[in-house]
C-alpha cells in the first residue's frame, strides 16, 4: 500500500498533472460560484478532452474539479443568500445572517478551513476504508436508507425553531412539491395536468432561489441599507479559522456525516449539508443561536459537503456504482483511459486509487487557499449599497432559474416560489424545513414503498433499522430534554409574537395552503393507490395541522392566549408594504423583460435604471450594467453557448439574433 | 395585438426558414454547416447511457459534418424528459438542419406513446442512424437461481423501473409461458441502484445491456446469466458475440409456440430496444440535410477511434444501423396491432407495472338517466 502511495505521489506531482489539477480547481471554483449552473456542466465540457489523457493526468484533472465543487459555492450562499449549488443551501441559514451582522469575513474564514478539513477527512476515510469497501457499501438496503431519510427529516423539528406546527406544515408542503412529476412506482405523471413541463418534477435550485434569495433581497430593498448592518467588517477571517479549531469535534462529526452520505449512492448530493446542519443544531449547546448567524451553522455544512466527495468515491471504486452524477461522468472518462473500478482498484490498480486520495487532499488545500485569498474582496460586497446588490442578485437569480432547463416555465416557477418565500418570511414561517422536505420527500416515498413491497412490515425489525431508529429518537429527545433542564420548555425560547394584522394574514395564507393540499388530494383520487397514498397522508396530516394553527391564531387575536399580539405600527407597515410591492414589481419587470426583449438588453437597462432610480451614480450604473452584460456573454454565450429564444417583441422582426 | 402580427410574422418566419434552408441546401448536394452552431438535444440527464452515447458521437459528428459546425449539447432530463425531448423535436424544432436529437428505444415504443404527455409520432422523425449496443442480458442472483423454476419456493424478486423498459418483457413472458416463479417490485430508479440491491439480496433479477456492469457482477460471482434479447445484425436476430452461450429469449418463445397475439405483444415491447440509441432530425427536414447527417453519422460511428473508445465505454458489440433501416424498424414497431399492445399492457398491469390504455379522443356524450 505504501509503495502504491509513493507511486501515486510521484505521478501526481509532475508538472502536467499538477497543471491540469490547478486548471480544474480554478474552473471548478468559478462554476461552483455560479448559481444554477454548477460544476456538473464543467465536467461535461471537459469530458471529451479528459478521455484523451493518460490515467494520472485524467485523475488529477477530473478529481481536481470534483473535489472542490463545494468550496467556492459558499460565496453566494453567505453574501446574497443564493445557493451556489444544491450542496451549499444549508450554509445560507447562518451564513447570510452572519453577513448581515458584518461577519462575512468570519463566515468565509470558517467555511474555507472547515471545507478542506472535511475534504481531507473524506480522503482519509477513503484510505482507511479500502480493506472494507464492499461490506461498507452493502450494509445499507432500502429500509436503512428509509431510516436515514427519516433521520434527515427529523431535522424539520429543530429547523422549525419556535414554530413547530408551521415547520411541519412547511415540510408537508415540501414533500408535496417533491411528488410532482413521474412516479417511479406506477409511471403516473403526477400533477403534470397533461403538460410536459412538470413531468420531470420541479428543480431544487428554483425552490432554493425562490424561498431564500428573493425574500432576503426584498427585505434588503425595503430596508434600503447594505447587507451588513455594521460600519465595517473587522478582522473576522482569522476569527473564523479559529472557530473551526475551537469546534474540532463538530468538524469531525459533520465530516463523518458527509462521508457517509457520499458512501451511500442514492441519498443524493444535496442532503449532506442539511444532515450535518441538523446534527449540529440537535447536539450543540445553545441551539437557539442557530439561524441567527452562528458560525457553527456554517462550519457544519461546509465540513460535510466536501467530505462527501471522498465518500462518494468509495462505491465508485468498489463496484463502479457512481456516488453522484459528477462521478458518473468521471467514471466514463476513467473507464475510457483504462481505469477499471472493481476489485482491480485494490490490487494492480491500487496506485490509481492512491492517486485519487492524493488529489482529494491536494485539491482541497489549494482551493481553500485560493478562496481564503479572495475572501476579503468578496466580503466587501456585503458593505455595498442595496441598489447595487439587489439588481445584481435578482439578475443572477433569474438567469440561474432560466439556466435550469432553458425554458421560460422555470422562470415562472421561480417567481411562484419567490412569492411563497416572501409570504413565509412575512408571516414568520421557518423556510429550511420546506427545502429539506423537497430534497428528501421523493426518497421518503420511494424507500418506504421499496421497503414495504420487499419485506412487508418486517423491515421495521431489521437490526440496522432499529439502530438508526434509536439514533433518530436520541437526536430528537436529547435536545428537548436539555431545553427542559434549562427551563425553556419543549419549544425553546419564545418567539417574538406576531401582530393581529400579521395573524389575519397568516390565517389567509394557511387557508390557501389547506386549499392546495385538499386540491392535491382530490386530483390524486383517480390514481393508483400506490401513487396517491402519500398525497392523501400529506393532506390528512397537513389540513388538521393548519386548522390547529388557525385556532392558535384566533385564540391570540381574541386575547385568550398568553401570546399577546403587540399593536401594529400602521404607518411603518404601510411604508414596508409599499416598498415590498415595488421590490416584487422590479422582480416581475426583470422576468418579463428577459421574455419580451431578451437577456442582453434587459440586464443592461435594468441595472442602469434600478441604480439610477435609487440614487446610484451614472458611473456605478454603467459599471454594474457592464459587469452584468459581461456575465451573460461569458457564461451564457461563450461557455454555455445558449440558443436564446427570440424575444417575444422581436419575434416578428428577427430570427436567431439573440 | 398579437393576432394582428400573425400573418406577416408567418410570412417573415417562412422567409427566414427558407433562407436558412437555402443556405444549407443549395441546388447542388453541396450542403455545409460552416460557421454554424448546431443544437444536439439529448433525451437524458447528464451522465446517463443515452447522454454518454450522444456526447461521444457528437465529438465525431463535429469532425465529419461538412463545415465542421460547433455542436452544442442540451440535456432534457430523464424519465419524462425523454418524452419532452421527443415532443420538442416533433413540434418545436425547426427542420433546418440546426437541431438534431439523441434518444433511445423507449421513445419509439408503442407503450410510451400511450402516455398522456406524449405528443409526437416517431414515424415522422427523420432518422440519422442508430447504435445498438447489443440486447439486454437477463441475470439472476446465484443464491436465487434454483427458485426461479420452483413455484413451491419463495418467488424470485424482479426489480423494475417505472418506464417501459423493454427487458421487462422477458420475465413477464417467462412467468406466463415457462412457469418462472417471480414477484415484481417496481420503483427502482436505475441500473446503479438495482445493481447494489442485487448484491445485497434485496432483489434477484434484472437485466441490462451494459456489458461492463455484467462483467463486474460476474467477476464478483454474484450472478448467473439466464436469457438475452439478442442483437439484430444484418437483419437477423442472434446472440451477442460475447454472450453466445446465453439463449435468446424469442427463440425460446418460438419453440413454445405461443399465440400470434402474444408474440406480437412481446415484439411490441422488445423490438424498440433493437433500435437502441438513435439519432434523428425533426420531421420535414430537407432530404439533402438528412443525407448529410446520415453520411456524417456513419463516418463517426465507424471511425476506428470512436469504436475503440465506444467499446470501452458501452459494449464490445456496438453495431451501427443506418437511418433508413432505423426508419423501417420504427415503422414496423409501430405497426403492431392495438390488440397486441393491449396484450403487453395488460400483462404489465397483471404484474403491477406501469400500464397505459390507448389514448382516446374525448367525446361529448350525455348519459341518459336510467340507460
Amino acid at each position: 500500500m505504501v509503495d502504491a502511495l509513493l507511486i501515486a505521489i510521484s505521478e501526481i506531482f509532475r508538472p502536467w498533472p499538477l497543471f491540469l489539477m490547478l486548471i480544474g480547481i480554478l474552473g471548478s471554483s468559478f462554476f461552483a460560484a455560479l448559481p444554477g449552473i454548477g460544476v456538473l456542466l464543467l465536467i461535461t465540457i471537459v469530458l471529451p478532452f479528459a478521455i484523451t489523457l493518460d490515467p494520472y493526468p485524467a485523475i488529477a484533472f477530473l478529481l481536481g474539479i470534483g473535489a472542490v465543487s463545494n468550496t467556492a459555492n459558499t460565496f453566494p450562499s453567505v453574501l446574497i443568500a443564493v445557493p451556489g449549488s444544491a450542496g451549499s443551501q444549508a450554509t445560507i441559514v447562518d451564513g447570510f445572517p452572519m453577513a448581515q451582522k458584518g461577519e462575512a469575513n468570519r463566515a468565509f474564514g470558517a467555511a474555507f478551513i472547515a471545507s478542506p478539513l472535511g475534504g481531507i477527512f473524506g480522503a482519509g476515510v477513503l484510505l482507511l476504508s479500502l480493506p472494507i469497501l464492499k461490506p461498507l457499501v452493502l450494509s445499507f438496503g432500502s429500509p436503512e436508507f428509509l431510516m436515514l431519510v427519516i433521520w434527515g427529516l427529523s431535522a424539520v423539528g429543530v429547523l422549525s425553531g419556535t414554530a413547530p406546527i408551521k415547520g411541519l406544515i412547511a415540510a408537508i408542503f415540501g414533500v408535496l412539491v417533491s411528488t410532482i412529476g413521474m412516479d417511479n412506482k406506477t409511471g403516473i405523471e403526477r400533477f403534470s395536468f397533461g403538460g410536459e413541463y412538470l413531468v420531470d418534477g420541479i428543480s431544487l435550485i428554483l425552490v432554493g432561489l425562490g424561498i431564500f434569495a428573493v425574500p432576503e433581497m426584498i427585505a434588503l430593498a425595503v430596508r434600503r441599507t447594505s447587507i451588513a448592518q455594521t460600519e465595517g467588517l473587522g478582522h473576522g477571517l482569522v476569527q473564523g479559522m479559529r472557530d473551526v479549531f475551537d469546534n474540532w469535534w463538530l468538524v469531525i462529526r459533520c465530516s463523518l456525516i458527509g462521508v457517509w452520505v457520499g458512501v451511500l449512492p442514492g441519498l443524493g448530493s444535496s442532503v449532506a449539508d442539511w444532515f450535518a446542519y441538523a446534527h449540529a443544531v440537535q447536539t450543540e449547546k445553545n441551539p437557539e443561536n442557530f439561524g441567527k448567524g452562528d458560525v457553527r451553522g456554517v462550519i457544519a455544512p461546509e465540513a460535510s459537503n466536501n467530505a462527501k466527495e471522498g465518500g462518494a468515491l468509495i462505491p465508485t471504486i468498489a463496484f463502479g456504482i457512481p456516488g453522484s452524477t459528477s462521478l458518473a461522468l468521471m467514471l466514463v472518462a476513467f473507464i475510457s483511459v483504462g481505469i477499471t473500478p472493481g476489485a482491480a482498484m485494490l490490487t494492480e490498480q491500487l496506485p490509481y486509487t492512491m492517486a485519487m486520495i492524493v488529489v482529494l487532499v491536494v485539491a482541497n488545500i489549494i482551493a481553500a487557499g485560493l478562496a481564503l485569498a479572495a475572501a476579503g474582496q468578496f466580503a466587501k460586497l456585503s458593505l455595498m449599497p442595496f441598489y447595487i446588490i439587489v439588481p445584481m442578485t435578482l439578475i443572477l437569480c433569474v438567469s440561474a432559474s432560466y439556466a435550469a432547463h432553458y425554458v421560460w416555465w422555470d422562470v415562472l416557477t421561480f417567481l411562484s416560489f419567490s412569492v411563497l418565500g416572501y409570504f413565509m418570511k412575512l408571516f414568520d414561517w421557518p423556510r429550511p424545513p420546506l427545502l429539506v422536505a423537497v430534497v428528501l420527500g421523493g426518497q421518503l416515498e420511494g424507500y418506504l414503498w421499496l421497503s414495504n413491497a420487499r419485506y412487508g412490515w418486517t423491515w421495521l425489525l431489521q437490526p440496522g433499522v432499529l439502530a438508526i431508529l434509536a439514533l433518530v429518537i436520541f437526536t430528537l429527545v436529547v435536545p428537548i430534554y436539555k431545553r427542559y433542564r434549562r427551563g425553556q420548555g419543549a419549544r425553546g425560547a419564545p418567539a417574538e409574537p406576531l401582530s393581529r394584522a400579521h395573524r389575519w394574514g397568516d390565517i389567509g395564507f394557511l387557508v390557501l395552503l389547506m386549499g392546495l393540499l385538499g386540491a392535491a388530494a382530490m386530483v390524486s383520487d383517480d390514481w393508483a393507490l400506490r401513487a396517491s397514498l402519500m398525497i392523501f397522508c400529506l393532506a390528512g396530516v397537513g389540513i388538521p395541522l393548519s386548522l390547529g394553527q388557525i385556532v392558535l391564531h384566533l385564540r391570540a387575536i381574541a386575547g385568550w392566549s398568553p401570546d399577546q399580539a403587540p399593536p401594529l405600527d400602521w404607518a411603518k407597515a404601510a411604508e414596508a408594504t409599499r416598498r415590498t410591492a415595488i421590490a416584487l414589481l422590479w422582480l416581475t419587470v426583470l422576468s418579463a423583460g428577459v421574455y419580451l426583449v431578451g437577456f442582453h438588453l434587459t440586464v443592461a437597462v435594468y441595472a442602469i435604471v434600478f441604480i439610477r432610480v435609487y440614487g446610484g451614480s451614472w458611473r456605478e450604473a454603467l459599471i454594474i450594467a457592464g459587469l452584468g452584460e459581461l456575465f451573460v456573454i461569458t457564461v451564457f454565450d461563450w461557455l454555455l453557448m445558449v440558443f436564446w429564444p427570440v424575444p417575444f417583441l422581436f419575434e416578428p422582426f428577427i430570427e436567431g439574433w439573440f | 395585438m398579437r393576432t394582428h402580427f400573425i400573418n406577416w410574422r408567418l410570412v417573415l418566419a417562412a422567409t427566414v426558414a427558407l433562407g436558412a434552408a437555402a443556405s444549407l441546401a443549395p441546388a447542388s448536394a453541396e450542403v455545409s454547416l460552416k460557421g454554424k452552431r448546431v443544437q444536439l438535444i439529448i433525451a437524458s440527464s447528464a451522465g446517463g447511457g443515452t447522454d454518454r452515447v450522444g456526447r461521444l458521437v457528437s465529438q465525431y459528428m463535429e469532425k465529419y459534418l461538412p463545415g465542421n459546425p460547433t455542436i452544442v449539447i442540451r440535456n432534457m432530463g430523464s424519465g419524462g424528459g425523454k418524452i419532452r425531448a421527443a415532443n420538442y423535436l416533433m413540434n418545436k424544432a425547426k427542420p433546418d438542419g440546426l437541431t438534431f436529437m439523441q434518444s433511445d428505444g423507449t421513445v419509439i415504443s408503442p407503450g410510451t406513446l400511450r402516455r398522456r404527455s406524449a405528443r409526437y409520432d416517431p414515424k415522422k422523425f427523420e432518422y440519422i442512424g442508430s447504435l445498438n449496443r447489443g440486447g439486454a442480458i437477463l441475470f439472476v442472483s446465484r443464491s436465487a437461481h434454483k427458485r426461479l423454476m420452483d413455484k413451491s419456493k419463495r418467488p424470485v424478486i424482479v426489480a423494475a423501473i417505472s418506464g417501459t423498459r423493454s427487458w421487462q418483457a422477458m420475465p413477464m413472458w417467462g412467468a406466463e409461458f415457462f412457469g418462472w416463479n417471480v414477484r415484481w417490485i417496481p420503483g427502482y430508479r436505475g441500473v446503479a441502484q438495482m445493481s447494489k440491491a442485487l448484491r445485497q439480496g434485496e432483489i434477484d433479477i434484472f437485466a441490462t445491456n451494459n456489458a461492463y456492469i455484467i462483467a463486474q457482477l460476474q467477476a464478483d460471482g454474484v450472478i448467473d446469466l439466464v436469457v438475452q434479447d439478442g442483437q439484430v445484425v444484418d437483419g437477423k436476430l442472434s446472440p451477442r458475440p460475447s454472450f453466445k452461450s446465453v439463449p435468446v429469449f424469442s427463440d425460446m418463445l418460438k419453440k413454445a409456440k405461443i399465440s400470434k397475439l402474444s408474440a406480437q405483444g412481446f415484439l411490441s415491447m422488445t423490438a424498440p430496444s433493437q433500435v437502441d440509441k438513435w439519432m434523428g432530425l425533426p420531421p420535414g427536414t430537407p432530404k439533402e440535410i438528412v443525407r448529410m447527417y446520415r453520411a456524417a453519422y456513419k463516418k463517426s460511428v465507424t471511425d476506428p477511434k470512436f469504436l475503440e473508445v465506444g467499446r470501452k465505454q458501452f459494449s464490445k458489440e456496438i453495431n451501427y444501423i443506418d437511418g433508413q433501416t432505423v426508419a423501417k424498424m420504427v415503422l414496423e414497431v409501430n405497426s403492431a396491432p392495438a390488440a397486441a399492445v393491449d396484450y403487453a399492457e395488460n400483462l404489465r398491469k397483471k404484474y403491477g407495472l406501469a400500464a397505459f390504455k390507448k389514448k382516446r379522443k374525448k367525446k361529448k356524450k350525455k348519459k341518459a338517466k336510467g340507460s
